[in-house]
């Protein structure tokens, strides 16, 4: 089992009077190679999970294993290392570095963690989302497609177990959205386990398997059985 | 990450914002530049001090006629009284232990002519033991010697300044000069003792003390005798041993109304120097007070740009970025802040110190160590106003860091 969390809590305390729930009670399997989308409302919680699932943030009470890891005993310098390691993050931004070429952009993963062979691993990276010939450019010479793409290279760089992307076609409109939704479902295809969450029933149809959540608790959990081959 | 890696980021990040980095480091430059520039006043000074400590002659005690105290009547300026004498010199040198030579000297202002050019000069009445109590050499020519003084005779030997003012930098030897309308025959010029000393042998006229006293100043008293004493040990009861005789020459019992003093003028130069050391320390303090406001703009432009960045250090984070990671990219780059700051300060600094001794004729004196000192000193405050903002950065959470806006 790549992701065990069991009834997972989190809990914003904002004041001392003042907190708020944003998970309650999260219980999830989720298996190596398994493409998943999570969905639900604005603030049902969809992000908060995704920040513990990822490692970037730690759960109230509940327990969260990541390949048979529990995170709860790793201090943040572990968590860091861990996620360099294990997990590559897409996000609705982009969140490409301005001041670095794609390249760079790609490697950083590499750097972070301290590996060997960086440039050709980038490089091929790059090629994986067909993005070869932009590899010197800076992100303000790239579109969002473009952008988003070289975000996932950097997410595939490390080669992790599972890669993480919340709302990765947010900012994109409906063709460069299906265009990155082709590439994370042949990346799954290539046997990576990815999950996303999205707003939109269409972006979850790309996927094998769709989670809902409402007010901090999974309320349906099932195969997608629509799920229409020929998008692929 | 590797530590070039590091650098290059760090001076993209400076590259990034060029004229925001230029004023943030203009305070660095102004700093490390007036330290530079400061110290290098104060170490000129210094240098000349000690230039003039060995310009001065080993174990040289000089005896001064002019009262000590300002009691009894009106106080004399020193060296203007009367009260000192070839016999008293002879005195010294023969009942005095210790004493190896003695410079006996007659200085006063005198109207110098050579062809059109027409000076008040320094003039000198010398003996031939001068050059060695005084530690002068010869650049050309001869020196006086005793039979010039035997026969009070029409020479002149002069300093590096006479020879530019009065023969405009022609060789003087063979020429006559007229020295109160009594003709002079230059027959050697002096080495050059570099220093703003005070009455600097540069600047003087060398004659025979028989010729001052008969011909051009009409006195028998002397001005000024340099003592030699043969070493540095002997040199406090030389003094004591030649305060007591002159008192009883002079036919007076009480030290307090001596009229002369003796003075080791070592002793007043290493105060001198001393008091100098002092200046430099004070000039470089007050300017190293402005590197420390540069380094406070430092800070102040690190922390807005740990803000600007905010997310940046999230996604740093986010793909693997330890604390250390963060912390070591931000140092970098106030350290290369101030670094650049520091290197172009110290250019500036070494020529403004140029700048300061043409303007002023000062002599200044950059030294290794206070280019050394700047550029640790530059270092350091990138480190110490860096360690807060970069602190601020590593410690952001990831999360928090991503959702900034
Ligand atoms: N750092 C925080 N401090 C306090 N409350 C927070 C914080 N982050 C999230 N919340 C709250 O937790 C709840 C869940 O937020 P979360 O970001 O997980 O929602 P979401 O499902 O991702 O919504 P959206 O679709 O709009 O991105 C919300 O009520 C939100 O206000
Ligand atoms: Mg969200």
């Amino acid at each position: 089992m790549l992701i065990e969390a069991r009834d997972l809590q989190k809990i914003y305390q904002l004041s001392s009077e003042v907190s708020v729930a944003a998970l309650r009670g999260v219980t999830l399997d989720i298996e190596s190679g398994e493409f998943v989308a999570i969905m639900g409302q604005s603030g049902s919680g969809k992000s908060t999970l995704m920040q513990i699932l990822g490692c970037l943030d730690k759960q109230s009470s509940g327990s969260y294993q990541l390949a048979g890891v529990d995170i709860s005993s790793l201090d943040d310098d572990s968590l860091a290392d861990l996620r360099s390691r294990k997990i590559g993050f897409v996000f609705q931004q982009f969140n490409l570095l301005p001041r670095m070429t794609a390249l760079e952009n790609v490697i950083l993963p590499l750097v972070y963690a301290g590996q060997a062979q960086q440039q050709t691993r980038g490089v091929a990276a790059l090629a994986a989302v067909e993005l070869s010939d932009r590899a010197d450019h800076w992100p303000n010479q790239l579109s969002g497609g473009q952008q988003q793409r070289a975000a996932i290279a950097r997410a595939l760089v490390n080669e992790p177990d599972l890669i993480l992307a919340d709302e990765p076609t947010g900012a994109l409109d409906t063709k460069a959205g299906g265009e990155i939704m082709s590439l994370l479902a042949s990346l799954n295809e290539a046997g990576k386990t990815v999950v996303l969450i999205t707003h939109e029933l269409y972006i979850a149809q790309y996927t094998k398997r769709i989670i809902t959540i409402q007010d901090g608790r999974i309320v349906n959990d099932e195969a997608n059985k629509s799920r229409k081959a020929e998008r692929l | 990450m590797s530590l070039m890696m590091t650098v290059r980021i760090a001076l993209r990040a400076v590259a990034a914002n060029k004229v925001r980095s230029g004023l943030t480091m203009l305070g660095i430059i102004i700093g490390v530049g007036a330290v530079v520039a400061m110290i290098s006043i104060g170490a000129g000074a210094s240098q000349s001090v000690t230039n003039q400590i060995q310009g001065l002659g080993s174990n040289l005690l000089t005896v001064m006629p002019g009262a000590a105290g300002s009691q009894g009547g009106v106080r004399q300026a020193l060296g203007s009284a009367t009260s000192l004498t070839t016999k008293d010199a002879e005195a010294i040198k023969t009942r005095v232990l210790n004493v190896v030579r003695i410079s006996s000297e007659d200085s006063g202002r005198a109207q110098v002519i050579y062809q059109n050019n027409n000076i008040s000069g320094s003039i000198n009445g010398v003996t031939a033991d001068y050059q060695k109590v005084r530690n002068t050499s010869l650049a050309v020519g001869r020196f006086i010697d005793a039979s010039d003084l035997r026969i009070s005779n029409r020479v002149a030997v002069v300093g590096q300044n006479i020879v530019t003012d009065l023969f405009s930098g022609a060789d003087p030897v063979g020429k006559s000069i007229k020295v109160n309308n009594i003709p002079f025959n230059v027959v050697g010029v002096l080495a050059s003792k570099g220093g703003a000393g005070f009455n600097s042998p540069d600047d003087t006229i060398f004659i025979p003390l028989t010729t001052a006293q008969n011909r051009v100043f009409g006195v028998d008293s002397l001005s000024q005798l340099g003592v030699q004493i043969k070493d540095p040990q002997s040199m406090d009861q030389a003094v004591q041993d030649i305060g007591w005789l002159l008192l009883s020459n002079h036919g007076l019992s009480d030290p307090q109304k001596a009229d002369f003093r003796i003075m080791n003028q070592q002793d007043i130069l290493q105060t001198m120097s001393q008091v100098t050391g002092t200046m430099t320390v004070l000039l470089g303090g007050i300017a190293g007070i402005s590197l420390i406001v540069g380094g406070i703009g430092i800070m102040n432009i690190m922390l807005v740009s740990v803000t600007e960045r905010t997310r940046e250090i999230g996604l740093r984070k986010a793909v693997g970025a330890k604390r250390k990671d963060i912390l070591k990219q931000f140092l970098t780059e106030s350290v290369t802040l101030s670094l650049m700051g520091g290197l172009v300060g110290i250019l500036i600094g070494v020529g403004g110190s140029r700048l300061i001794s043409l303007a002023t004729g000062t002599a200044t004196f950059v030294t290794l160590g206070s280019v050394l000192l700047a550029f640790g000193f530059s270092s350091a405050i990138g480190i110490f106003f860096g360690i807060y903002p970069a602190m601020r950065a590593s410690a952001l959470s990831p999360i928090e860091a991503l959702k900034y806006e």
